[in-house]
């Protein structure tokens, strides 16, 4: 399964955010999504999500030869920042989550053997959300997206605000679910990308492009992603 | 003093202008059309600058017009015997007198006004006597010609029409002296409409001013024109209060400062009254399923702002009609007159029936404690979905709205009741099921306004010019309706056929269209 992007365009009034994308995502990798500030990264997740129209170019996945277009059901997208009914308890929400939609979710499970999956403690799945730590609802938030297994997982920043034991468990969660989807994860932590992900792929001038790492070790991978960049740099100040 | 008027006036274009360019940008055609800047685009310059002169000039007169002719005829439909002119000046002094406090453009809070002073540092002093003036002028050219037309339709001396713009417009010095000399005395600026007391003071002159017509009651002409008359001799001993105060700089800061805190707080309040609203936790519970379950959970745990005060508006409503029962037993002929003044003033009740609505309470809570998170995932906003919990919701705020409407109809329905006349008992009937309808239109209408324009951004705040513009829409059409001599019966059923009509109009819209207009906002 791959994620083919084509002429994807986004503009706002004038300014051309996405120039045009030709981009394929291959099933079973993360993604590592660098790019500078305000150089379109969660405007890309919002087009791919369809969060806000696009001006031009198609989303679509290709499996076994055939091409279709990318439907809501086969997106899961994780926030930076969690957002989840605070009025529910974990354990309702997941419930709601599951009822609505049980069709999607593979292998069904008690409600109890999801939370220990992401480590909620049993004292923890009966408060209401609003009483969770920041680290516990981003655990809930990438729990509910993945388990309905998405054909395409979105992580906008999710492990940024994140403390090092709780950003060690994403890592491990994310790595145990990546074979059978894309996994796309834009941050601005060079570290965590290199480790985490398969590939890092610049958005560069409204652009994707595939920084090759071949012979190169982490030190020199780094220079050469920081160079890509500051060339974006160079070219905007141009 | 002509530096600040031409800084003054130039800054005022410019905000204007920007907010006129907000307006248009949100507009489907006009968004593509118009560029990120006016700058070097003289025909859509001049084009724009011309909306600001009509939109000026429109502002000016429209405000009048629905004054004396919304407001002050309105009344005339109230009173069959009180002669036009004694309405008129009656009318006038007491709504005159509300103005005095609730509507004086001194010191109130605008963002130009933060800019010009503490931005680009212009004369306090000159900036704020000025602006005063400039909105004392466009009160003076305003009603005018308003007052003289309507007047003299209503039989008022001419000579006394001329004068009303200028008492009117010096009486607002009475109370630009009030706030100086209080600001001296206590530090706080008591801006017009900033106290709850002011706001009662003028509910209670509101309603004077409805029920003396009402009820036939009228007061001496010639007082009423003294009272009006008497402004200009009082304004004109404030206006040297007002020209030689010199903290101007100090009070504009102290204002800006306080009603910038006195926003945030009101708006941390609002937000503060949702989300601590779950006051009964997690013990509460739901053995429903999907989104009956979400909703379900939504309602139990948000009762203190969605059922509670839909409870206390029904007592209030009970207690009410008890009251007046009970006097009109000891007023003769009192439950006639009563009774015919309320069938007279059906239409002016579905006023009260659309304040009273909890639905925009029940769609703020639902945004900021469900939708403001759901909305993030993708099932959620699919087509079927987004009906299936639209219907569950309008099911929930219309059962929510119908405990006070029927609390009110039955208020109504015991003061127009007369004991042995069958014919009353009908008349009670109609005006229970009439607002019982009504209550039901404006649920549907504001549950299907939050689903097609979701007016909040990410911060929670009303940000959608179409919402305004449908908002504003309603209540005009409102007022109009107000005005319709409509038998209670015809009235009643037209009522109880449109919520129907309506609750399928809806439904067809939202499943068509809000998949679409339903989502986050930046």
């Amino acid at each position: 399964m791959r994620l083919v992007i084509e002429g994807l365009i986004k503009n706002f009034d004038k300014k051309e955010v996405l120039r045009g994308i030709n981009f394929s995502f291959e099933e079973g990798k993360i993604y590592g999504l660098l790019g500078r500030n305000g150089a379109g990264k969660t405007t890309f997740f919002n087009c791919v999500n369809k969060d806000i129209p696009i001006n031009g170019g198609t989303i679509s996945y290709e499996e076994n030869g055939k091409k279709e277009l990318l439907q809501p059901d086969d997106i899961g997208y994780v926030l930076s920042v969690p957002t989840v009914p605070e009025f529910l308890t974990g354990r309702e929400f997941l419930k709601f989550y599951i009822e609505i939609n049980k069709k999607r979710i593979p292998d069904l499970k008690p409600i109890d053997e999801y939370f220990d999956y992401v480590g909620i403690l049993p004292e923890d799945r009966d408060k209401l959300l609003k009483d969770y730590s920041h680290g516990m609802k981003n655990k809930l938030q990438m729990l509910v997206n993945i388990i309905s297994n998405p054909k395409l997982l979105l992580l906008d920043e999710p492990l940024t605000s994140l403390d090092v034991v709780v950003a060690e468990e994403m890592k491990d969660l994310l790595r145990d679910v990546k074979p059978g989807k894309i996994t796309i994860f834009s941050t601005h932590i060079m570290d965590l990308a290199l480790d985490l992900c398969d590939e890092i792929v610049l958005l560069n001038h409204g652009e994707l492009e595939v920084v090759d790492k071949s012979n190169l070790n982490n030190n020199e991978f780094k220079e050469r992603i920081i160079a890509a960049l500051k060339e974006e740099e160079n070219v905007q100040d141009a | 003093m002509f530096k600040t008027l031409k800084m003054m006036l130039k800054l005022k274009k410019t905000y204007r202008i920007n907010t006129i360019l907000y307006i248009l940008r949100q507009l489907p055609l006009v968004n593509r059309i118009l560029p990120p800047s006016l700058t070097g685009h003289k025909i859509l310059s001049a084009i724009v600058t011309l909306i600001l002169i009509i939109w000026e000039i429109t502002a000016i007169f429209a405000g009048k017009l629905i004054y004396y002719f919304g407001a002050i005829g309105y009344t005339r439909q109230l009173s069959d015997n009180i002669p036009s002119d004694v309405l008129f000046v009656q009318m006038l002094f007491i709504l005159t007198i509300g103005g005095l406090f609730m509507n004086v453009d001194f010191l109130n809070y605008r963002k130009d006004k933060y800019y010009a002073m503490m931005i680009f540092k212009l004369n306090a002093k000159e900036y704020t006597f000025l602006d005063f003036c400039s909105s004392l002028v466009k009160i003076i050219v305003g009603t005018l010609p308003v007052a003289i037309y309507m007047g003299l339709l209503w039989n008022v001396p001419l000579w006394f029409l001329i004068l009303i713009p200028f008492s009117v417009a010096l009486g607002k010095f009475i109370y630009a002296a009030y706030v100086l000399s209080s600001f001296d005395r206590t530090g706080v600026v008591h801006y017009a409409g900033k106290s709850l007391i002011s706001w009662f003071a003028a509910l209670v002159i509101i309603l004077a001013a409805i029920i003396l017509p009402a009820f036939e009651i009228e007061l001496p002409r010639e007082l009423c024109m003294g009272g009006i008359l008497i402004l200009i001799p009082v304004g004109l001993l404030c206006v040297k209060k007002v020209l030689c105060y010199k903290d101007y700089l100090k009070i504009n800061k102290f204002m800006l400062n306080q009603v910038d805190m006195d926003m945030a707080k009101a708006k941390n309040r609002g937000d503060n009254t949702i989300t601590s609203s779950l006051d009964e936790g997690s013990l509460v519970t739901s053995n429903k399923k999907g989104f009956e379950f979400l909703n379900d959970i939504f309602v139990k745990r948000h009762k203190k702002i969605l059922w509670k005060p839909a409870v206390n508006l029904t007592i209030m409503y009970l207690a009410l009609a008890l009251i007046i029962n009970v006097g009109l037993a000891f007023l003769p002929n009192g439950r006639l007159a009563c009774g015919n003044m309320i069938e007279k003033m059906i239409p002016y009740f579905v006023y009260i029936v659309c304040i009273s609505n909890r639905g925009m309470y029940y769609t703020r809570a639902l945004f900021i404690n469900c939708d403001h998170s759901m909305l993030t995932f993708s099932f959620y906003k699919k087509r079927n979905n987004v009906l299936k919990l639209f219907i569950i919701r309008l099911r929930e705020i219309v059962k929510i709205n119908l405990l006070p409407a029927f609390a009110l109809g039955l208020a109504l329905a015991s003061c127009v009741f007369m004991p042995g006349d069958i014919e009353s008992v009908k008349k009670g009937l109609v005006i229970i099921l009439t607002i019982v309808a009504e209550s039901t239109v404006f649920s549907i209408h504001c549950l299907m306004l939050y689903y097609l324009f979701q007016p909040y951004n990410v911060n929670t705040e009303v940000k959608n010019v179409y919402y305004y513009i449908a908002i504003f829409l309603t209540y005009a059409l409102l007022y109009v309706l107000m005005f319709q001599r409509i038998p209670a019966l015809t009235f009643g059923l037209a009522c109880l056929i449109f919520s129907v009509v309506y609750t399928v109009i809806t439904c067809i819209l939202v499943y068509n269209l809000a998949p679409k207009t339903f989502k986050l906002k930046d």
